[in-house]
């Protein structure tokens, strides 16, 4: 098990390279008539939190499930650290380092709050480590207990996640993808559903990941971009239409005309 | 606390499975001996099913597949009990990863696991019932000898009584009961219990989720093979029913009726129906299958997890 202090170390060396660390190039992939990603050309630098917006059906999150394996792309290639992860299985991007969490939250009801916790720690163990692991399911480990005080979710440890309210699930998932020890976090509308106190808290979770994480998020609410993502790139109908900082992409005519729907 | 209480209950019933043989009458015995493998058998459907989620229509094929190969090597080696015992363990295991390895890594699931299990065990029962030199035919094998373990050098050490035979399946009962308590609570177990929550979720963590119920797969295979093989030395014949849909069926309302996933109802479960049924098939014959039926309806609509379902149940055993 890494420490979170060995993270952000390859966090902190990670930032020095040159490279991006995720690249995706030329990336089409067709539904039928529907072309749900039309050319998406997009690199993520490491240590940044990189904001995605768009309206509806731009093709924001079948972006993400091109990039973890879930669907195969029509065309175009994903590198992740230069290497072509091109149609790997979801299991297989996940071992090189990019995590994942849902646009719905998806945790694992039936367990508790620590032991979603712990499945998720033990994501990228061999099976022969996973059989002798934990013979007591009450183990403590330092990194879950952390985490679940950064969560705000201490209290609830042993509750069954089913008990948790939408937000709570919510973190809940991203602690899993975070203790899942990957580096490259990949984050579908963290705060759908979300009060606005929540949604604060969440902000303050993802500043904290600062550097030691590469962040890519999805989200709809412009005010949380504003406040965690350092760059922005505009998804419209499968195309990347803008990018730069959130106040730049605002000013942009095109985006404005999508975001209010005047012309096309 | 808990611990205390999971502790005594098992010494309690280790206690009471050494005793009752002075107690019960031959009959009883032998009896007591089947309804053990039967719960070995029960016990292997449950770490598929009751575990991983993912329900077999075929685990017959590997009791049966058991049930002969044992039969067969003790009808030709009386004394080869070790390889006996190795062969039914081993082939059905290797049938189950096979099998295993074409359905899930062929992305085959839900219904049509179902289904294949079943096929496999109809085509099996098929051959049995054909391959008359091997196996019998209709007929079947017999006689199977008690089983007769020898070791070069040392000696052997042959089952040959109905009591000797009932510590034998008790004793692996017990055993196997505690491997796979065990490997519930690993972190093996609880990707397992993740992996029949939310597949997808589990893959994007890392979780090779082919692979794990590959391995669930062909263990739960080698423990129905294991079963099939005691089974066979007990009764001291095999026949193609072995394999069938009857006893594929049984088993799942063993499992469904004690409360999968907490590995002491589908014990429970084989062993109460079992002994039920022994004693009213005596005496009410063909209404203690709708006695069974209805028992299965009532209890599918009232108390879907089993009558020993309940997360209560799988805490005392130590399984969450």
């Amino acid at each position: 098990m890494r420490s979170a202090n060995d993270v952000a170390r390859e966090g902190l060396t990670a930032t020095v390279e040159a490279r991006p660390v995720l690249e995706v190039r030329g990336l089409v992939r067709r539904f039928g008539g529907l072309r749900a990603l039309d050319g998406v050309d997009l690199e993520v630098r490491s240590g940044e939190i990189l904001g995605i917006i768009g309206p509806n059906g731009a093709g924001k999150s079948t972006l993400f499930n091109v990039v973890t394996g879930l669907i195969r792309p029509t065309e175009g290639r994903v590198y992740f650290r230069g290497r072509d992860i091109t149609g790997l299985a979801p299991h297989e991007v996940c071992r090189l380092g990019v995590g994942r969490k849902f646009q719905v939250p998806s945790c694992f009801s039936g367990l508790t709050v620590r032991q979603n916790l712990q499945v998720a720690a033990r994501g990228r163990w061999p099976v022969a480590r996973l059989v002798r692991a934990g013979g007591d399911s009450r183990e403590r480990w330092s990194d879950v207990d952390d985490l679940l005080d950064r969560l705000g979710l201490a209290s609830k440890a042993d509750l069954e996640a089913a008990a948790l309210s939408h937000g709570e699930r919510q973190w809940l998932e991203i602690g899993m993808v975070l203790v899942n020890g990957c580096q490259v976090l990949l984050l579908d509308e963290p705060t759908a559903g979300m009060t606005l106190g929540e949604t604060r808290r969440t902000e303050r979770l993802l500043r904290d990941l600062g550097g030691a994480h590469t962040v890519a998020v999805i989200e709809h609410d412009i005010r949380f971009i504003r406040e965690v993502a350092e760059r922005v790139i505009v998804l419209h109908r499968g195309r990347v239409l803008a990018s730069g900082t959130i106040d730049a992409v605002e000013r942009d005519e095109r985006v404005r005309d999508v975001y209010l729907g005047r012309g096309e | 606390m808990t611990r205390r209480w999971r502790v005594g209950a098992i010494t309690a019933a280790t206690l009471a499975g050494s005793l009752a043989p002075w107690l019960l009458s031959p009959f009883e015995i032998s009896l007591a001996a089947k309804a053990f493998t039967f719960a070995l058998f029960a016990l292997g459907l449950d770490l598929i099913w009751g575990l991983g989620g993912i329900l077999s229509f075929g685990q017959a094929a590997f009791f049966g597949l058991g049930a002969y190969a044992l039969g067969i090597l003790t009808r030709d080696l009386p004394d080869a009990g070790i390889l006996g015992l190795v062969a039914a363990v081993g082939i059905p295991a290797l049938l189950a990863l096979a099998l295993g390895y074409f359905t899930f890594y062929g992305r085959v699931s839900g219904a049509y696991f179902a289904i294949i299990t079943l096929a496999v065990s109809l085509i099996l029962t098929q051959t049995a019932q054909t391959w008359v030199e091997l196996t019998g035919g209709h007929n079947g094998l017999y006689p199977v000898p008690f089983l007769t373990v020898s070791v070069p050098g040392l000696g052997g050490f042959g089952f040959d009584s109905d009591v000797d035979m009932y510590y034998l399946a008790f004793g692996v009962l017990l055993v196997v009961f505690l491997l796979l308590r065990r490997l519930a609570r690993s972190g093996f177990g609880q990707a397992l219990a993740a992996l029949s929550e939310d597949e997808l979720r589990l893959q994007f963590l890392g979780y090779d989720t082919r692979q794990l119920r590959l391995i669930a797969f062909t263990l739960s295979g080698a423990l129905g093979g294991l079963a099939g093989g005691l089974y066979a030395s007990q009764v001291g014949f095999v026949n193609p029913t072995v394999l069938g849909l009857t006893l594929s069926t049984q088993v799942i309302v063993w499992v469904a009726l004690g409360g999968r996933g907490t590995l002491v109802g589908p014990i429970v479960g084989a062993l109460v129906v079992s002994f039920v049924e022994d004693y009213l098939s005596d005496v009410l014959v063909n209404v203690w299958v709708l006695v069974l039926g209805i028992l299965v309806l009532l209890v599918t609509l009232f108390r879907p997890a089993g009558l020993l379902g309940s997360s209560r149940v799988q805490r005392f055993v130590g399984l969450r």
